[in-house]
């Protein structure tokens, strides 16, 4: 079977798989089961794939642009840059656009974007080493969650705590509305990455051996980074913080298929569509009667996936 | 003309102190040029110098006359192929992959890229390794892929650094005589090497020797020169001794008690 037709198979499984986590939770027997099903279940679906194939080959892209397989838009900051930047525009509380774009995701945008070009430039410097890159990441991650803080401080209790609700990551309340806001920026970010797929094939054997093929590194780091922002930037205005979806998906499909960015990449988009779906049915059923936010059970997954690359990586 | 790559007055500093001081080089196309030295002595700084991986403190690299910063990478990728001294990555790539990808230059369907990267790697003795994963080579292999991705890129000009390093005695031999195969077809090549041995595996008549020590030129004349041990105590700062041995030339360094 050719690799279109593979990829389109699994396409439709990855489908009937979202559709199917509708299901999972309460039952939605009465008279209310079929519009919660299609105005709660289906739309939050909807909105898990979309979310999901953004984190993960923003992570998967990333992982290869900073040659680090630990790096993703978490990880290098980029997940907090966004988060303060719908904090400080919900606290601010400014009307619903800036300068006519919707505010939530331009504030997130811009807070991606101005922590994404610190590290950018930290990483484009000629004798950076990844580790650099990383540390710079969690710096920055720490600063930017130090002012978010501050920023809920000086606020009053009812906006704190739903900044607080909103920054666990939730597929909650997202419907068609947010959905509908969110889809172009889903689009061309994984348009974007697509397209980037050739140089990175060459990226993926080293930044140097790159340049020396023909690739304009600097600027193949900066659209890449730049796609992976906006759509993180989107998501996070979306949904909250969703943590480590960039790391797990990325990794298992290149233990299962290979590093290659023309199969990891699509690879990591579809797993990331069905993952988080189904980490959000599980978040659903988990507790009786309670609803764990989805940013949580992926955290709570991610991070002893962490611990072991991490151990894997210093066995090696 | 021009010649196909030139160093004018390169002086690359690290810390303050220069890891490459004021050396100027020509290669002309067709040539051969090993450059030898002591380990950090400069040689992989001055490949990168020419390759415009390192930032000159001062001095300039030009290609046929022309500035090498004012080239597109593709461009600079038509001139120039790079062998580094660090093994490539240690993802899980397909042998034809990575070979594929050093034809990124040409901006052609990867049927086409394919293509080319299984003739390459025929022709560098690695076609059976096409779908092999990088991963799984031994030293060997991973030397003859190394060598495929030069071949697929199709550059003019071949820079290896230290290309023998890592490889059993039958692979260094076999690297050097394959690269001096490729000189003879009429590629341009610039080998670092810090042992001098290695070149008698390749044409001593056509290949000329650039000796550095600490950053400098100390000694430069073609390899089958009379005066080549000297230039080895001037490059290594100790006498060698020549030796010779069923037609071969041997240069071995004065031992302690020589030198005592």
């Amino acid at each position: 079977m050719t690799a279109p037709l593979r990829l389109l198979g699994w396409t439709l499984v990855g489908t009937a798989i979202v559709v199917a986590t509708a299901w999972v939770g309460p039952s939605l027997a009465g008279e209310r089961g079929d519009l919660i099903l299609i105005e709660l279940r289906l739309p939050r679906a909807l909105a898990g794939a979309l979310v999901g194939a953004v984190l993960s080959a923003a992570g998967a892209v990333v992982q290869i642009l900073l040659q680090n397989p630990l790096a993703t838009p978490s990880t290098v900051g980029t997940t907090a840059g966004a988060t303060l930047g719908v904090l400080a525009a919900l606290v601010l509380g400014s009307g619903s656009t800036l300068l006519g774009f919707p505010l939530l995701p331009a504030a997130a945008f811009i807070g991606a974007l101005t922590v994404t070009l610190v590290i950018s430039a930290v990483a484009s410097r000629n004798r950076a080493r990844t580790e650099d890159v990383l540390l710079a990441g969690i710096a920055l991650t720490l600063a930017t969650g130090a002012v978010s803080s501050t920023l809920r401080l000086g606020v009053d209790q009812i906006t704190s705590l739903s900044a607080l609700r909103w920054s666990l990551g939730s597929l909650t309340m997202v419907g068609m509305d947010r959905i509908a806001m969110l889809t172009p920026f889903v689009v061309i970010t994984l348009l974007g990455l697509v397209w980037l797929i050739r140089p990175l094939e060459v990226l993926v054997s080293g930044t140097e051996r790159a340049r020396t093929r023909g690739v304009e590194v600097p600027r193949i780091r900066t659209l890449g980074l730049g796609f992976a922002s906006l759509g993180v930037a989107a998501c996070v205005a979306t949904c909250g913080p969703i943590a480590f979806v960039g790391l797990i998906c990325p990794h298992i499909v290149r233990r299962i298929v290979g590093a290659a960015p023309r199969i990891l990449i699509p690879g990591s988009m579809l797993l990331g569509a069905v993952f988080l779906p189904l980490c959000d049915s599980i978040g659903r059923v988990l507790v009786d009667q309670r609803e764990i936010p989805v940013g949580v059970v992926t955290a709570a997954l991610g991070a002893p996936v962490l611990f072991w690359l991490v151990t894997r990586r210093s066995r090696n | 003309m021009a010649a196909l790559l030139a160093l004018n007055n390169a002086t690359v500093l690290a810390g303050g102190l220069p890891i490459l001081d004021d050396v100027s080089i020509e290669v002309a196309e067709g040539e051969m040029i090993a450059i030898i030295g002591a380990n950090g002595s400069g040689k992989t700084t001055l490949i990168k110098a020419l390759l415009g991986l390192v930032s000159l403190d001062s001095g300039t690299v030009q290609v046929e006359g022309k500035q090498l910063s004012s080239m597109g990478a593709k461009h600079r990728a038509s001139v120039m192929a790079w062998l580094p001294q660090e093994g490539s990555t240690t993802d899980a790539l397909l042998v034809e992959d990575v070979v594929a990808a050093s034809r990124y230059r040409f901006d052609e369907p990867r049927a086409v890229a394919l293509e080319a990267a299984h003739i390459a790697l025929a022709e560098a003795g690695a076609g059976d390794l096409a779908r092999r994963y990088v991963t799984e080579l031994s030293g060997g292999e991973r030397q003859r892929v190394e060598l495929a991705t030069m071949v697929a890129q199709q550059a003019r000009c071949w820079l290896l650094d230290e290309p023998a390093n890592h490889l059993d005695p039958v692979w260094r031999a076999r690297t050097l005589r394959f690269l001096d195969g490729k000189v003879s077809e009429g590629t341009t090549a610039l080998v670092a090497l810090h042992d001098v041995h290695l070149l008698g595996h390749v044409d001593a008549s056509r290949t000329r020797v650039i000796g550095l020590r600490e950053g400098k030129i100390v000694w430069q004349g073609q390899l089958d020169h009379d005066q080549f041990g000297q230039g080895l105590e001037q490059i290594h700062g100790v006498p060698f001794h020549r030796m010779e041995s069923a037609g071969n030339e041997f240069w071995l360094p004065a031992m302690e008690e020589d030198l005592s």
